[in-house]
């Protein structure tokens, strides 16, 4: 039997929608905001895990329902253009899904893969799991604000909330994930994202260049994963996991495999 | 510096058309927009800005059929829930149409001759053109500033030599999309304009599309033309073009009936966006346009009534009276919402007609006897 916990918190949900105008600067702010997490994170490499109050309560074999992993590497070129890179992409991506699936089962779980309705022509999700993905999405967003922002030091601290303890991961998704769970029979639901932006050949030659001639420094590579587990008895995010700032060489699974497994070291199943 | 000049312009990247049978992208910058773009048409496909109406959707989808012709299955056309004239193709085939695009074009033909022209940037490859041109004419520039930079002249330190993860998120917002160049939009009008004829609509509807962008702008004194238009030709000259590429092409159909059959049922929530943006003088020149072209008049007279309320200038405008007008004449014309009884009714209270207020209300109440705030307009009238 699964221990669960009785849901104590009931937020309202955002009924009403926003204009076209609102949401459009909301996306600027959530991309600002990834951009942010990056510049503050140069040189060095950092996780940073949360974990919430009593959440995460341990259950034995869990199931995972994995949601597809959101993947972007990019190539900059010698002159500094960036290039979306598919082959990269798609080895990440594999990674990302193969360092789950171990994450899990070293934890006698299972991992499984969410599955788009027959009917992918017109909606890539069954629309019945649309709120609990988009508002997971827009939870994120707040976490990395009022969360994270500022967290890793030197920069400035970001904003808070007067409902918010910035070392506290206290959000919620509610009731939305009520047909996930039902569709999966999954206690847990699991997110990543990572993004990578890293400099070719020629272009570390640049680099080396600039610096040698001008002491200008650039990093020549920029990485940004970001992990979220939501309990889906609940609804609850119960723990995240941002790694920033790695130096994780492209098209070779390696490096990238040893950082996904840091960054999931402390996936509370 | 000249001569700098002539290399970048000599090395502008031509791809070859693409073929309609959906070939897989080869070259590996195409093999990137491709996946990054399949992304961004699942973002875009799951969010809450897409209209999710299965009846509009397959509308688009069969119109940008008829229209890109062998192309057809290649092209995926969603109807995006936003205020303002625009639309977009990205590199694998995904289109967005705007909301409020489809309420500022007249019939289906129109509708076309801008789905033809996104279709035109998806065969001719142009963000792959963009891109490749892009990063050659970088590795040049760059060259060339190393060149200027170790042979002492000071002050070139900017440009592309900048590592900026900023374009990592903003490819994913469709970064890659929107920059097409004059030649590419010239020549996506011209093609645009061959493939609506070819499937058989009015080719000369293609330049009332920028008429009307053209009175907008115009009338409304906007500083700069609307979206779509920001790295266009001018609307003048490009309707200039295509009214002189047309002539030459008589007949075909408007589509009218079938495109204001799917259009109507919608049209009220489009303008309702619109006016949330309060632009109101755009919105009043939208209204008026489509009152002259004669569907749901009263519908359109309910709206340039709400344009008047919510601008709410009595100095310069005479707003009160005006809307007042324009509630009137809703509420004696075909298509009016119910609420317009009612919007009468409380703009005559602000002007103290009590008697005429009275009556307005009165009839709102008569024609929705059952309506959420009933309850509320019942205790206003005890007090008229």
């Amino acid at each position: 039997m699964y221990k669960s916990k009785p849901p104590t918190r009931q937020r309202p949900l955002p009924s009403r929608p926003e204009p076209a105008g609102i949401r459009f600067r909301q996306q600027i702010v959530r991309l600002s905001l990834l951009v942010l997490l990056a510049v503050t994170s140069t040189a060095c490499v950092s996780t940073k895990a949360m974990r919430a109050a009593g959440g995460g309560a341990v259950r034995e074999n869990p199931r995972v329902l994995m949601m597809p992993p959101d993947v972007v590497v990019l190539e900059i070129t010698t002159a500094g253009v960036s290039i979306p890179r598919a082959d990269w992409t798609d080895t990440a991506e594999n990674v990302l899904t193969e360092v789950a699936g171990e994450s899990v089962a070293a934890r006698r779980g299972e991992l499984v893969p969410y599955r788009p309705p027959a009917d992918h022509d017109d909606m890539p999700v069954d629309r019945r799991h649309l709120p609990a993905i988009r508002l997971h999405q827009v939870v994120l967003n707040s976490i990395l604000l009022y969360n994270y922002q500022g967290s890793s030091g030197g920069g400035s601290r970001g904003p808070t909330l007067v409902t918010k303890d910035r070392d506290a991961l206290d959000w919620t998704l509610g009731p939305t994930v009520t047909p996930l769970r039902a569709q999966y029979d999954a206690d847990y639901m699991l997110f990543l994202v990572y993004r990578q932006a890293s400099s070719n050949a020629g272009r570390a030659a640049v680099t080396a260049a600039a610096f040698a001639l001008f002491g200008a420094i650039s990093p020549t590579s920029q990485t940004i994963g970001l992990a979220s587990l939501v309990d889906l008895h609940t609804g609850d995010i119960v723990w995240t996991n941002v790694l920033k700032g790695a130096q994780i060489e492209v098209g070779e699974p390696e490096g990238l495999r040893k950082k996904m497994r840091e960054m999931l070291q402390d996936l509370p199943l | 510096m000249l001569l700098l000049a002539v290399q970048l312009a000599a090395c502008a990247y031509e791809a070859p058309r693409l073929q309609p049978d959906r070939a897989a992208p080869q070259h590996v910058v195409e093999k990137g927009l491709w996946s990054v773009s399949d992304k961004y048409e699942y973002a875009i496909a799951i969010s809450g800005r897409r209209v999710d109406d299965r009846a509009l959707r397959d509308y688009l989808e069969a119109t940008s059929c008829r229209v890109a012709g062998d192309f057809c299955k290649a092209i995926r056309t969603y109807p995006i829930t936003a205020p303002d004239f625009n639309a977009s193709m990205s590199p694998n085939g995904f289109m967005q149409v705007w909301t409020g695009l489809l309420l500022r074009t007249e019939n289906e033909a129109q509708l076309a001759s801008v789905l033809g022209h996104e279709v035109m940037h998806y065969v001719e490859r142009h963000s792959l053109e963009r891109l490749e041109t892009t990063r050659r004419t970088a590795n040049l520039a760059l060259a060339a500033q190393f060149g200027l930079l170790v042979g002492g002249i000071y002050g070139v330190q900017s440009g592309p030599v900048s590592v900026n993860l900023g374009d990592v998120t903003s490819l994913v917002a469709g970064g890659y999309l929107a920059s097409y160049s004059r030649e590419h939009e010239e020549q996506s009008d011209r093609g645009g304009l061959e493939l609506i004829r070819k499937a058989g609509y009015a080719p000369a509807e293609a330049a009332k599309v920028w008429q009307h962008l053209i009175d907008e702008q115009k009338e409304c004194d906007l500083p700069s033309p609307p979206a779509l238009l920001a790295s266009h030709p001018a609307s003048k000259k490009r309707m200039e073009y295509l009214g002189q590429l047309a002539s030459g092409m008589d007949g075909g159909e408007t589509g009218e009936a079938r495109y204001l059959s799917i259009v109507l049922p919608h049209r009220a929530a489009w303008i309702r966006a619109e006016l949330a943006q309060r632009n109101f003088c755009r919105v009043k020149v939208v209204l008026e346009r489509l009152l002259r072209q004669g569907a749901n008049p009263g519908e359109l007279y309910y709206f340039l009534g709400e344009v008047h309320r919510l601008r709410n200038d009595q100095e310069k405008e005479n707003d009160l009276v005006n809307a007042i007008e324009y509630y009137r004449k809703a509420t004696g014309a075909a298509g009016a919402p119910v609420e317009a009884h009612r919007e009468l009714g409380f703009a005559l209270r602000r002007a103290k007609r009590w008697a005429e207020a009275r009556a307005a209300l009165q009839t709102y109440l008569q024609a929705a006897p059952n309506a959420e705030d009933a309850a509320m307009i019942r205790s206003y009238l005890a007090k008229l």
